[in-house]
């Protein structure tokens, strides 16, 4: 049917809209362009644009020139890229790393999910809090503790606890993998965990009446139905490690292993910054993990399994008898080594004056944390300040992509894997590169400029670049969770006259309502770490938290620092736990498989 | 009130697959039609169309009269008034029983006394009283599929779809749930359209079976006709049991091939290339020597209770039979057909 | 109840954006004076200045001086601030030149009393107000090289006490340490200060530091006996009582002034040229040394401003020619990059 019969038909259907008087379904049908119109337009405005015009000038790169501004054609930046051996092994490098550190923080966080979700492992509850406190802790915070606790000076030393080998041997490439697979492994372990919830325990009992023993169900069954989640843990983590730059130059200092961030910040660290430069490594890294999603959508040809589905079996828990204290054990060593030592040693920080003297009486002080504590303090000020800042931007973040994920579910074979290979190219980009597109957008373009809303120099342009910084990640979480939905049940509710308001808000949002729960406090949880964009898009109202912090580490007062981080951490901390156990009363009970307890208990499935 | 359904010169494609060629279908008011046929035969297509769950690329819909697609006309699902069993039962794990039922009573909007009234009416017909305030994750799965019936049932739908509801259940469970179900079916006397692979199922719950091939309908009829006459060998291949012997038929005489036996004597009037359909009940064994005889060899037999299932190799086709006893496997076995049971389909 | 606490953080979101929205407008951008700064006396310059004139300034700190200079270089042709204040004198030359900034008015220049020193920073230009200078000298571990040891020129550092212990910033990635590379070049000539350096940096793990925070930690708590520090640091880690002191060398030091420029497109130029004078004064003076961070240990330029007490202030200076050593700057930071970052 021509779209002139479908409004005819749609005309002859429905009755006139109440407020505009026009047919309802003509409404309906325009209102379905505009919302795609305007999604697309959210979307293109936080991230395309932004990074586009970065982008952009490895090609035109006199496009924002002060003196002689011009659209002429000059691709040397990028010319420059693949003559220089320097950087075409920086690439190579970057490569090497980042698929180490994606499978190695994919393996761990698989392996992670496995135990606490599906197994009887004791003290659950514990271990379910170990990947948010490693979340929780920002990046700089864990390289900085990692050289507190191996350097030669360092706290382990100090304690003897340190083979000079080891010592030598960790700042190097070897330490990097280390450091970021500890610190990187709770994304995988979302992800997975999501996608456990949703995998019943049917498929494996077919699999093991066919005689299959364990470890062949998880091989051939489980695994490749949770291959669509791997593979998005897989790419989301190599974007990540793909964009550090931080914890390269602070643990990586030795053994020429150079990375390609190293030169987007040499460009961006001079005056006139060499956005040509920049642009073009950008672009690099875009297409670097541009090229690892379609080859992810080439190669896995079958859509993503639907996981949640109108027939509700409970997953299977493995009685693991004695070897559970096993699998404790191998839990608390993770915990051990991403959340107890790191803490640890920046806690120990925050209570001394010096690192040098050690973890002695004479050294140990209060005063950084009292002081941290001061509400006066204009740090605290900073802290409240970044709280309402990350927490609008966060439920904003989470809106936006809940409404695009619901869109894009609609349209799966070529709008989403545009938009999440948008997304995750978005994320292995250092965000400097994003705040630099948002200071270009907003201040530069004509026609952007003049904006009351949001309005460079004030609290709501850096806002709304705490949303483009985090909607890439917001996008990655619910569109999971909206792709696991069987697609039934919004069939019968469509069945049962519910129109899209209503299926939406009633069917669809309650199930992913976890998961965007989830999105929500990952965003929030970031934002307020979130340093290039509080630093270039600083407030004149007042700075945010990360930048007060990261002046504190400048100055080299790393006591201060450590004690402000802290004090930052645990308000994020209890604001984010308070908002997890509201979601948790609210949305759990009834989308998570029955109570350990009862499963164990009800191993024989009750007759009709 | 229940209405008919009309479907005119249907045609969907899917990918580059034609799925459905120019279907005509018409089902009577309170009448049920299963379509019955294996997977990719387009019968679950056609059910999604009837739904609106897809929209074909030819053809029109119409029901109780109006046309719902085609001719200028487009009305979504969520207005046809047309309800579905599905196959994986599509309940809401997180609403309750009651919620799952009364979702689709609040967003018609009736009234609240009205609603808890039907509710209540579709939990007592279903059996399902005591479970009013479960949550889908916490029932049987012979359970949960009575909530997806009481769920349509609740909906007084003016058209009633089933999507291999009964494949999912243990096969005692099956029969039970079957007959409660159509019970309730032909109780409000609501127009049906039935998806099964199961012909046993299809022949069960039918007053009229479309068995459906490669997107086209090859017999639509009753299920009594189908049996006694199917129209051609697929059909006769597909309604189970069955099996076909090809051979020349001539002159109210069909000759196997291979030459093995006599001719045989039969009341059908085709004549060629044929099969002869043999129902495994129709053959008896032989009481007076040279009328109407096959001879075979048995390759395996089942016992049923009732009798022994038999399958028997002659020339190069294996045929079933139900026998009353079991002989040996590899012995010789001749029985007879009357001319009347010798039904015959074009080869 | 789903749709109330959906709705209730819809509706949360959009008040609190509407009310930062007023916040934001309501700040009156037009009258204040937008000051962007990286330099560490900024905030009690300011409080100083506001709470002698009365006049409100909004002192804007994006973090180091890397990521101010971001922030200008993509304000690009619409700079958002009227003042900006940071240490090196290239990159205000470079400002100067892309009409970011405008000369600063001779009136204003005429105000400051300036040492020689001074007036030799004034450049020629016009392109900033020096406010103080420093240098990058040797700072040297004294638990690690005991004092007879101590060298006392770039010379006495090419001996095997020394040679791989040395620490160095990437002058990729400091201004200082690339003025303090070029300094080098200019006072031993290029392919010589190349050779020492080669000589002397042979330990990558030390010549590539990010910034002096790093490279304070090598000598300190690392491997490194000394390191080519900002003087100012090193005065400051030494009130703390670390163990560290400043050795100048014989050849001499490269001055990093410290100045204010004034973007070219200011609607504030009564005010700005009312703060510039008032950091020329001896209040200014003195609220530029009322701290004890980094750049409080400045070496003022003002006739009768004394700097710290033990703050050495008779430097044997090398005045950088800029136009060479922007010349060269691209070719010198490659160089070093290829051969002594890891």
């Amino acid at each position: 049917m021509t779209t002139v019969d479908q409004v005819r038909a749609a005309v002859s259907t429905r009755g006139p809209n109440a407020w505009t008087g026009l047919p309802g379904s003509v409404v309906a049908l325009f209102g379905g362009w505009l919302a795609n119109g305007l999604i697309a337009l959210v979307f293109v405005l936080l991230i395309v644009l932004p990074l586009g015009l970065v982008l952009v000038q490895a090609f035109v790169p006199m496009m924002f020139d002060p003196l002689h501004p011009g659209l002429t054609f000059d691709p040397q930046s990028l010319a420059r890229i693949f003559g220089e051996p320097r950087l075409m092994s920086a690439i190579l490098n970057s490569l090497l790393l980042a698929g180490t550190v994606s499978i190695a923080a994919t393996t761990l966080g698989a392996a992670y999910a496995f135990a606490v979700h599906r197994t009887n492992v004791p003290m659950r509850s514990l271990l379910l809090g170990v990947p948010w406190l490693v979340f929780l802790t920002p990046a700089y915070l864990k390289g900085l503790s990692w050289v507190l606790l191996m350097s030669n000076g360092g706290y382990l030393s100090q304690f003897g606890l340190l083979p000079a080998p080891l010592a030598a041997g960790f700042f190097g490439p070897a330490g990097l993998v280390f450091v970021h697979t500890f610190s990187l492994f709770p994304l995988p372990f979302f992800v997975i965990a999501a996608a456990l919830a949703g995998l019943g325990s049917e498929f494996e009992d077919a699999a093991r009446l066919s005689g299959a023993r364990l470890g062949r169900v998880w091989l051939r069954i489980n695994l490749p139905l949770l291959a669509p989640a791997f593979a998005l843990c897989l790419i989301a983590v190599y974007a990540e490690v793909l964009s550090d730059f931080g914890l390269a130059s602070t643990i990586a200092r030795v053994s020429g292993f150079g990375l390609m961030t190293y030169s987007i910040y040499v460009a961006a660290s001079a005056y006139p910054v060499d956005f040509a430069l920049a642009g073009s490594q950008a672009l690099v890294l875009l297409l670097l993990v541009v090229a690892l999603v379609l080859a992810d959508r080439l190669l896995r040809r079958q859509a993503a399994a639907r996981l949640i589905s109108g027939r509700s079996r409970p997953a299977r828990i493995y009685d693991l008898g004695p070897y559970r204290w096993l699998m404790a054990a191998f839990c608390l060593g993770v915990a051990l080594l991403s959340v107890v030592l790191p803490l640890g040693a920046i806690v120990a920080r925050a209570f001394s004056r010096t690192l040098a003297d050690g973890l002695t009486l004479s050294n140990l002080t209060s005063d950084s944390l009292l002081e941290a504590l001061t509400v006066s303090h204009p740090s605290n000020q900073a802290l409240l300040r970044s709280l309402v800042y990350a927490g609008t931007a966060a439920a904003l973040a989470a809106v936006i992509a809940t409404v695009l994920s619901l869109r894009l579910d609609a349209d799966r074979r070529i709008m989403r894997p545009v938009v999440l290979g948008v997304s995750l190219g978005a994320v292995a980009i250092p965000g400097i590169v994003l705040a630099f597109g948002y200071i270009l957008l907003w201040n530069r373009v004509p026609g952007f400029r003049g904006w009351p809303l949001p309005r460079y120099g004030d609290a709501s342009l850096l806002v709304l670049g705490y949303i483009g910084a985090a909607l890439p990640y917001c996008l990655v979480i619910i569109l999971t969770a909206v792709g696991q939905l069987a697609p039934s049940l919004t069939d019968a509710a469509r069945l049962h006259g519910a129109g899209w308001k209503r299926r939406t808000v009633q069917i669809i949002l309650p199930l992913v309502a976890l998961s965007v729960t989830t999105a929500f406090l990952f965003s929030f949880i970031r934002s307020v770490f979130e340093l290039p964009m509080s630093q270039l898009l600083v407030p004149i109202s007042g700075p945010a938290a990360p930048s007060e912090i990261i002046h504190m580490f400048a100055k080299e007062d790393e006591g201060m620092g450590s004690a402000l981080s802290l004090v930052t951490m645990l308000a994020v901390g209890l604001v984010a736990g308070a908002i997890w156990l509201l979601a948790r009363a609210a949305f759990g009970r009834r989308t998570d498989p029955a109570p350990v307890k009862a499963r164990l208990l009800a191993t024989v499935e009750s007759p009709a | 009130m229940t209405a008919a359904l009309s479907c005119r010169a249907l045609s969907k494609q899917l990918g580059d697959r034609p799925v459905l060629r120019a279907l005509d279908l018409d089902v009577a008011s309170g009448e049920v039609v299963t379509l019955l046929g294996a997977s990719g035969s387009g019968k679950t297509t056609l059910l999604r169309l009837v739904a609106g769950l897809l929209t074909p690329d030819r053809g029109r819909v119409s029901i109780g009269g109006v046309t719902v697609w085609g001719a200028g006309a487009a009305v979504p699902p969520e207005r046809r008034r047309v309800a579905m069993v599905f196959q994986d039962y599509a309940l809401w794990p997180h609403l309750t029983v009651e919620g799952n039922i009364d979702f689709g009573l609040k967003a018609a909007r009736l009234a609240p006394q009205e609603i808890v009234a039907r509710v209540r009416h579709a939990l007592e017909v279903t059996q399902l009283g005591a479970f009013g305030l479960r949550y889908p994750s916490e029932l049987s799965g012979g359970q949960q599929q009575r909530v997806a019936i009481a769920r349509c049932l609740a909906a007084r739908p003016r058209l009633m779809l089933f999507d291999e509801p009964l494949s999912n259940l243990d096969a005692a469970l099956r029969e039970d749930l079957r007959t409660e179900m159509m019970a309730l079916v032909r109780a409000e006397g609501i127009t049906s359209l039935y998806v099964t692979h199961d012909q046993a199922e299809a022949m069960a719950v039918s007053d009229r079976i479309a068995v459906m091939r490669e997107g086209a309908i090859a017999q639509l009829d009753r299920p009594e006709v189908i049996y006694r006459a199917p129209a051609d060998a697929f059909v006769a291949g597909f309604i189970g049991g069955f099996s076909l012997l090809p051979g020349l038929a001539h002159a109210g005489e069909f000759m196997a091939l291979g030459g093995a036996s006599a001719p045989l004597r039969t009341t059908a009037t085709l004549v060629g290339d044929v099969s002869l359909v043999i129902r495994p009940e129709d053959v008896r064994p032989v009481t007076a020597p040279g009328v109407n005889t096959l001879t075979g060899r048995v390759l395996s037999r089942a016992y049923q209770g009732r009798c022994w299932r038999l399958v028997v190799a002659i020339a190069d086709s294996k045929v079933r039979l139900d026998w009353p006893d079991g002989p040996d496997v590899s012995s010789e076995l001749t029985f007879s057909l009357t001319p009347e049971n010798c039904t015959l389909v074009a080869r | 109840m789903l749709l109330a606490s959906k709705l209730t953080r819809r509706l949360f979101a959009a008040t609190t954006m509407l009310g930062l929205a007023q916040a934001g407008a309501a700040q009156a951008f037009a009258d204040d004076l937008v000051l962007y700064s990286a330099v560490d006396f900024g905030p009690t310059v300011v409080t100083a200045f506001t709470a002698k004139t009365g006049i409100k300034v909004n002192l804007v700190e994006p973090g180091g001086t890397g990521e101010l200079l971001g922030k200008i270089a993509a304000e690009g042709s619409n700079p958002q601030f009227d003042l900006v204040w940071v240490d090196g004198s290239a990159i205000l030359e470079r400002m100067l030149g892309d009409k970011i900034l405008q000369p600063i008015p001779d009136a204003i220049v005429a105000k400051g009393d300036f040492t020689d020193v001074g007036k030799k920073l004034v450049p020629a230009s016009k392109a900033f107000l020096p406010t103080s200078v420093s240098t990058t000298a040797i700072a040297v571990n004294t638990k690690k090289v005991p004092a007879d040891k101590l060298p006392k020129s770039f010379a006495d550092l090419l001996t095997p006490d020394f040679i791989g212990l040395v620490g160095s910033k990437d002058p990729n990635l400091s201004g200082p340490s690339f003025q303090f590379v070029a300094g080098v070049f200019q006072v031993m000539g290029e392919d010589k200060g190349k050779d020492f350096f080669k000589k002397l940096l042979t330990n990558k793990a030390l010549s590539g530091m990010k910034s002096g925070g790093p490279l304070n930690k090598a000598m300190l708590t690392g491997d490194a006996k000394a390191g080519f520090a900002q003087d100012s640091s090193a005065y400051k880690m030494i009130a703390k009582g670390e163990p560290l002191t400043i050795v100048y060398p014989s050849e001499g030091s490269v001055a990093l002034p410290a100045g204010i420029g004034m973007s070219a497109k200011t609607k504030n130029a009564e005010t700005a040229a009312k703060f510039m004078e008032f950091v020329l004064g001896k209040d200014g003076q003195a609220a530029m040394q009322d701290g004890d961070d980094t750049d409080y240990f400045l070496i003022p330029i003002i006739n009768g401003v004394g700097a710290k007490k033990g703050r050495k202030t008779d430097i044997n200076f090398v005045y950088l020619d800029g136009a060479a050593a922007g010349a060269k700057e691209a070719e010198w930071k490659k160089w070093y990059r290829d051969n002594l970052v890891p």
